[in-house]
């Protein structure tokens, strides 16, 4: 039958396509997928962490061949995989201490090296592990330009040791270090905290990006390409924290989404410290529409509405719709 | 698309007077299926659950659900674009 009508929807959010060949898959909706971080780890309901582990991991395991050596920070994701004596991971995986990994993963890949061998190394931790406690290791691998890639799982806080700030909170969100108190609560003051992916881009490394749990085929092309590339590389990985966050297990993925949406968390990519590519909102939501899921924020609805806050917190999504041009139409890069 | 009787037809018999949909275009109009309350192998289950405690069965066959792994977060049921999944408590 000849027609230019088209239902078929092959730019699709789905984990799977059955629309798309198979080489054009994603890696999760493969049957043959590594599991990296395999079922039975200790992780809460709705883990958005583990969650992006398997997905970047899984699609690194792919682009290397299952020639992979995970090292990893201390943080949620080293507790609730690897209480010892058990592991859920499913390939050589190595932790030392929270600030050390790029350092333990320069070894690693400074072995390879002098052994010879293809083997490829990865390196991954939470926020607190890369922006605060393990920034100095991490400054100086993209400084060396080691042959390592870095993935930051970003939940927004210390997490595992019971949800304090970290140089990756937002902005107005409660922690139990920022508790929100007196007539006008706050939560976590604004002006603070740092933006770690555009560090690296200051660091002149290969390969820096942000991703998020909530577009899949963004995150395995991300993470595949960073794969193709050698020397020091960045992955900024958004992934909801149902416990920290006070969210709905269920709405891990939702969360995310409207993090993307909202312009509260930018998804771009750079290459030698220049952007080369962002993933465009579909669909622009007030930020109140994120913040309101979420029980870190609630003292921001709570008699008086706090508007000013708001208004304010919708002020830095704004700015970085405008800074990384998140309405114009995708970015030819990914 | 479809058949239509002619006018005199009409007011002569009692025939059906729009025919139905032949094998092509019913399948055309198939496209436009939301499948709702259908599984259709979109995968998302299987891609978003954290603790990987949902099995492909393979083409045709959707998914099993390991219990012994699953936290209940529900996950697979908020994305599942079309409501086959549901998310019921456990009696005890």
């Amino acid at each position: 039958m000849e027609t230019t009508i088209k239902f078929y929807q092959t730019d699709t959010f789905t984990v799977g396509n059955r629309l798309l060949s198979e080489a054009e898959r994603s890696v999760q909706a493969g049957m043959q997928r590594t599991n990296a971080l395999n079922s039975g780890h200790r992780a809460c309901q709705g883990c958005g962490e583990a969650l992006g582990a398997r997905f970047a991991v899984d699609a690194a395991m792919r682009a290397a061949g299952n020639d992979l050596i995970a090292c990893n920070a201390t943080g949620c994701l080293e507790v609730f995989s690897t209480p010892y004596p058990e592991s859920s991971w499913q390939l050589p995986w190595i932790h030392s201490l929270f600030g050390n990994t790029a350092a333990v993963a320069t070894g690693v890949a400074a072995a390879q090296r002098v052994k010879g061998t293809k083997t490829r190394v990865l390196a991954q931790g939470g926020d607190g592990g890369t922006t605060d406690i393990g920034f100095g290791c991490l400054s100086g691998m993209f400084e060396r330009n080691d042959d390592v890639l870095y993935i930051c799982y970003d939940n927004e806080a210390y997490m595992n040791t019971g949800v304090q700030r970290s140089s990756a909170t937002p902005p107005a969100a409660r922690t139990a270090t920022t508790v929100p108190v007196g007539q006008h609560p706050n939560g976590n003051v604004f002006g603070k905290g740092k933006s770690v992916p555009l560090i690296a881009m200051a660091h002149e490394i290969p390969y820096v990006a942000t991703a998020s749990v909530a577009d899949l085929r963004d995150l395995e092309a991300k993470v595949t390409k960073a794969m193709s590339i050698h020397g020091a590389r960045y992955i900024h990985i958004h992934v909801p924290c149902p416990l920290g966050w006070g969210a709905d297990p269920a709405h891990t993925i939702k969360l995310a989404r409207l993090a993307i949406e909202s312009g509260l968390f930018p998804v771009f990519e750079a290459e030698h410290g220049e952007i080369t590519g962002h993933r465009a909102i579909r669909e622009q939501v007030p930020v109140e529409d994120y913040l309101k899921l979420q029980k870190r924020f609630a003292h921001l609805f709570r008699n008086p509405k706090q508007v000013e806050v708001i208004a304010q917190l919708q002020a830095i999504a704004d700015r970085n719709i405008r800074r990384f041009k998140l309405l114009e139409k995708r970015g030819a890069a990914v | 698309m479809r058949p239509v009787l002619d006018i005199i037809r009409r007011q002569s018999t009692f025939d059906e007077v729009v025919g139905g949909l032949d094998e092509s275009n019913a399948l055309f109009e198939a496209r436009r299926c939301l499948s709702c309350g259908n599984c259709f192998e979109c995968d998302n289950c299987y891609g978003v659950c954290p603790d990987s405690a949902v099995i492909k069965l393979g083409a045709g066959k959707r998914f099993a659900f390991n219990y012994d792994y699953c936290k209940g977060c529900g996950l697979c049921a908020e994305e599942c674009p079309c409501g086959a999944i549901v998310v019921e408590l456990e009696e005890k």
